[in-house]
């Protein structure tokens, strides 16, 4: 479709795009500007980033991100494919389905904020109980794993559903045990999709704020907690920095994404 | 030849019904060995159930399935020696064509030497050579159906199963293709069976064809004799283009709208449905000595080899070679010759 | 019955058995979902009538207290501040999600017509503000407001702000940081329906001489109303809820349910208020669903 050609439709698409990247590309040209405060330029310099490193908070939060992202990748990765696998390869009756379809959508809709509410007031009450949901790294994994499981079985289930049945018959017809069928083709087929899933929770990981801001504890800032708590005693170059880094992290997820996705 | 051997594949008493829906009402029929044998009906006939309880896909509610003497109505897929070609043709698509072919044979753990021999001379049979390390997704619509129809043929199953293997070709592709699956089958000696909905595509192919409707076999026969001697008005009308004429019995012949008829033999109704094919009424301009019937041309389709024409009164459709030349409106003698014209049953 | 065999997509099993490989399947996702979201929002609901104890702990002890503070009945008299935040909050979302279908139009169509090569650059160009986290891109417009930049120059300029300050704390600068937060959950499905649209109705209704408003209602919109319902639901669901917009550029001026439910959870330690509150935010998220429902509905129609 090469349609619409209309200069108000231009200047309306432009200052859209503008309005969102302005502020990011703003941050980015402060972030290597030497001078501290306002509206003044002075001269290059990579000495925020630089100094980044030699804040051990900043390497805390960073380490605490990126450990929070993999390891609820990985548990919501393997949950998530397994419900996936229980929910779409098995004759359950239409009510049972449309259960399990409810419990799937549940996290995709409910306010970010309420299921974080709840989880505070859940935990506070299994603290009684172990250790474990003492407000801190785990209660975090918990509560992000508890929301990409969801999104991660939804991804593998439109895969299996796209695979078809067809495929799995024929190679039982062509004499495959379970063990063969799962090796030789639902596995090497399910791959792309797991893949995806699990590059979906990491990003969704990357990009929450809500749930790790009321499920953590004080050992453990991730990122985007530490910018919040900056921006309170004032904006600094090296938050621009900081945020500046995420960004184009977000931005190198995306394209490889949007690769993988495309093949 | 025993009798036993002949008969390759027996179809018992097969039933089949999902929840409150009956898709197969008690059918028993035989395929014979190394013959084509071809499921016709319109969709949501039971035909593909048939095929897919055959191919060990799904289990009859009653009934039971012997190949070559033995029942094999409790054994899966995976145990039977049938292998089917998928409506659509579900080749695996991460795998190359060699190891789609392969797979059956791997699956079992064939020793690797015959894996290679066995592959490379089905992918040959099917002149697929060529094309052995491409993916699936690289290959046009017609390569695909060789490759599963490779892909089932390698494992030497004692009867192959096809299911609408045309449906995903076009029109042109699929005439050719038709010709050369009936030289395959004649050529290996396999018996196959086919299930479709096109009429043509199982004259052409068939040696035999059964005709379903609403989960029953209704005739079963040769091409020609289903074609040419329908007991039934579904038969008739699904098989072809037909003239239905409502006949009453009277003296030696039927009463119908276009007239007193003479026929071959005495139907066993009293009221009843006579048909009749229009390549079979022979046109002319005089009165023939039987079964003529004086009528008007309505309206005339050109065919390229042939005519059709509508006339009145009937209406019936008429068949006419493209050298005889008519206009709307000519007066025409027709005539019905008695051994065409068929008395249906129902 | 249940051990009766049945042939399940080429394997001969039985139900029984099928039923017990797929339990195993579910029954870690299952456990974890109703462990971790089904019984905690069950909870939070009980929660809702509890009451907050001296030192913050929650007492079980049930009544409507927190619903009847939630509609203004305090312990001095009626106030309408709760209530405000609420319709404000509705109001956020509402403009927020408005302006954002204006805006996406425009902007998907733009995308959409680009050649297949450059196009996808373009959708990338979507897809990064999607997926970069909202503290920063707050944070940014926090920083593009401060009182030495250009934008709370020319509005101190204008007289609408005093020399000197920055535009935040604002209703001005709250929206904008919606609109431009939010935007992208609108658009990228709005994208998926209008890529596929079919021009030859569009171009139909034009040849019929139809005014550009009647061509719109009539051809794109309906075409179009998969992806922008599934983006509207994306839009107004976490606007209605978010606190780090308002709490960072709008502050106590422009305060919203999410930062009132925040509160609660955070220094007001009043668990059960906070989850009065987020029953009420449920509902009236899912009363404006209704609500767009029966309009678009009527849309169709038109």
């Amino acid at each position: 479709m090469t349609r619409p050609r209309n200069p108000v439709l231009l200047a309306v698409s432009f200052f859209t795009i503008a309005m969102l990247y302005l502020p990011l590309f703003g941050v980015a040209v402060f972030s290597v500007n030497s001078a501290k405060y306002g509206w003044v330029w002075k001269e290059f310099t990579l000495s925020w980033y630089t100094g980044l490193l030699a804040n051990s908070y900043i390497l805390d939060a960073a380490w605490n991100t990126l450990a929070l992202a993999l390891v609820s990748t990985l548990i919501s990765t393997v949950i998530g494919t397994l419900l996936a696998i229980g929910i779409s390869r098995f004759p359950w009756r239409r009510r049972t389905e449309s259960l399990l379809d409810l419990l799937l959508n549940f996290p995709v809709v409910i306010p970010d904020i309420v299921m974080a509410g709840s989880l505070v007031v859940v935990f506070s009450l299994l603290r009684a109980l172990s250790g474990l949901f003492e407000a801190g790294l785990a209660t975090m994994i918990i509560g992000h794993a508890t929301f990409q499981i969801a999104f991660v079985a939804l991804v593998v289930r439109s895969r299996l559903v796209a695979i078809g049945t067809d495929i799995e018959e024929a190679a039982r017809d062509l004499f495959a045990d379970n063990w063969y069928l799962m090796r030789r083709v639902m596995l090497p087929l399910l791959l792309p999709g797991i893949l995806a899933g699990a590059m979906l929770a990491f990003t969704l990981s990357l990009d929450d704020f809500v749930i790790s801001f009321f499920t953590s504890g004080p050992d453990s800032q991730t990122l985007p907690l530490y910018i919040y708590s900056a921006v309170r005693r004032g904006v600094t170059p090296q938050i621009h920095a900081l945020s500046t880094l995420v960004v184009l992290i977000t931005v190198i997820l995306v394209v490889l994404a949007e690769r993988l996705s495309r093949k | 030849m025993s009798d036993q051997q002949a008969r390759n594949l027996e179809i018992r008493g097969v039933t089949k019904t999902f929840g409150q829906v009956t898709a197969l009402k008690a059918v028993n029929q035989e395929v014979r060995q190394g013959e084509f044998f071809t499921l016709l009906g319109p969709s949501g006939c039971g035909k593909t159930t048939l095929l897919r309880i055959v191919a060990g896909l799904e289990l009859p509610t009653t009934g039971t399935i012997i190949l070559s003497g033995r029942d094999i109505t409790a054994l899966p897929a995976a145990r039977r020696q049938v292998n089917t070609v998928f409506q659509s043709y579900a080749l695996f698509p991460h795998l190359s064509i060699f190891e789609n072919v392969a797979f059956g044979l791997r699956s079992r753990r064939f020793p690797e030497a015959e894996v290679q021999r066995r592959v490379a001379a089905t992918l040959d049979l099917l002149e697929m050579g060529a094309m052995r390390d491409r993916s699936p997704d690289q290959l046009s619509g017609g390569q695909r159906q060789r490759v599963a129809i490779a892909r089932a043929l390698v494992n030497e199953p004692e009867i192959l199963l096809l299911d609408e293997p045309m449906s995903a070709l076009d029109a042109k592709l699929r005439a050719q293709v038709q010709e050369e699956l009936r030289r395959l089958q004649r050529r290996l000696g396999t018996t196959f069976i086919m299930v479709t909905h096109d009429q043509a595509e199982a004259l052409v192919c068939s040696d035999r064809i059964a005709v379903m409707n609403a989960g029953e076999i209704i005739q079963c026969g040769t091409p020609a004799e289903v074609y040419d001697f329908p007991r039934s008005r579904f038969v008739a009308e699904f098989l072809g283009a037909a003239n239905l004429l409502p006949a009453k019995r009277a003296g030696g012949g039927v009463e119908t709208g276009v007239g007193r008829l003479r026929l071959e033999r005495e139907p066993v109704w009293q009221e009843g449905l006579i048909a009749i094919r229009p390549e079979w009424i022979k046109v002319g301009t005089s009165e023939p000595a039987v079964n003529g019937v004086l009528a008007t041309v309505e309206d005339i389709v050109y065919r390229g080899t042939n005519f059709d024409l509508t006339v009145t009164p009937g209406p019936m459709r008429v068949r006419t070679n493209a050298f005889k030349q008519f206009a709307i409106g000519d007066r025409v003698w027709l005539e019905l010759p008695p051994p065409e014209l068929v008395i249906l049953e129902d | 019955m249940a051990e009766t065999p049945i042939l399940w997509r080429g394997e001969m099993t039985t139900r029984r058995a099928l039923t017990g490989r797929g339990l195993g399947f579910l029954s870690p996702g299952m456990l974890w979902l109703i462990g971790f979201l089904v019984l905690p929002s069950l909870l939070f609901i009980v929660l809702s009538f509890a009451e907050r104890g001296v030192y913050g702990e929650v007492v079980w002890n049930f009544s409507l207290a927190n619903y009847k503070r939630l509609a203004g009945f305090g312990t001095f008299g009626w106030t309408p501040d709760y209530l405000l935040i609420l319709g404000r909050s509705v109001l956020v979302a509402f403009v927020t999600t408005s302006v954002s279908i204006l805006l996406a139009y425009p902007l998907t169509f733009f995308i959409a017509s680009r050649p297949p090569r450059s196009r996808f650059m373009w959708l990338i160009i979507l897809i990064i503000p999607f997926w970069t986290n909202i503290v920063i891109r707050t944070y940014a417009w926090f920083f593009l407001f401060s009182p030495e930049f250009p934008f709370a120059r020319v509005a101190a300029f204008l007289g609408l702000i005093e020399d000197g300050t920055s535009l935040y704390p604002s209703a001005f600068a709250v929206y904008v940081g919606m609109i431009s937060d939010y935007l992208p959950f609108l658009a990228l499905p709005l994208y998926s329906s209008v890529e596929r649209l079919d021009w030859s109705l569009v171009e139909a209704a034009q040849d019929l001489y139809a005014s550009k408003v009647r061509v719109f209602m009539q051809a794109i919109l309906p075409q179009t109303a998969p992806g922008l319902t599934v983006g509207i639901i994306l839009t107004f669901v976490p606007t209605m809820a978010t606190f780090v917009v308002p709490d960072l550029l709008g502050g106590a001026k422009y305060m919203l349910v999410g930062n009132l439910i925040q509160q609660q959870f955070g220094p007001s330690r009043d668990w059960p208020f906070g989850a009065a509150i987020s029953m009420a935010l449920m509902l009236l998220t899912l009363l404006s669903m209704r609500i767009y429902r029966r309009k678009g509905a009527s849309v169709d129609i038109l």
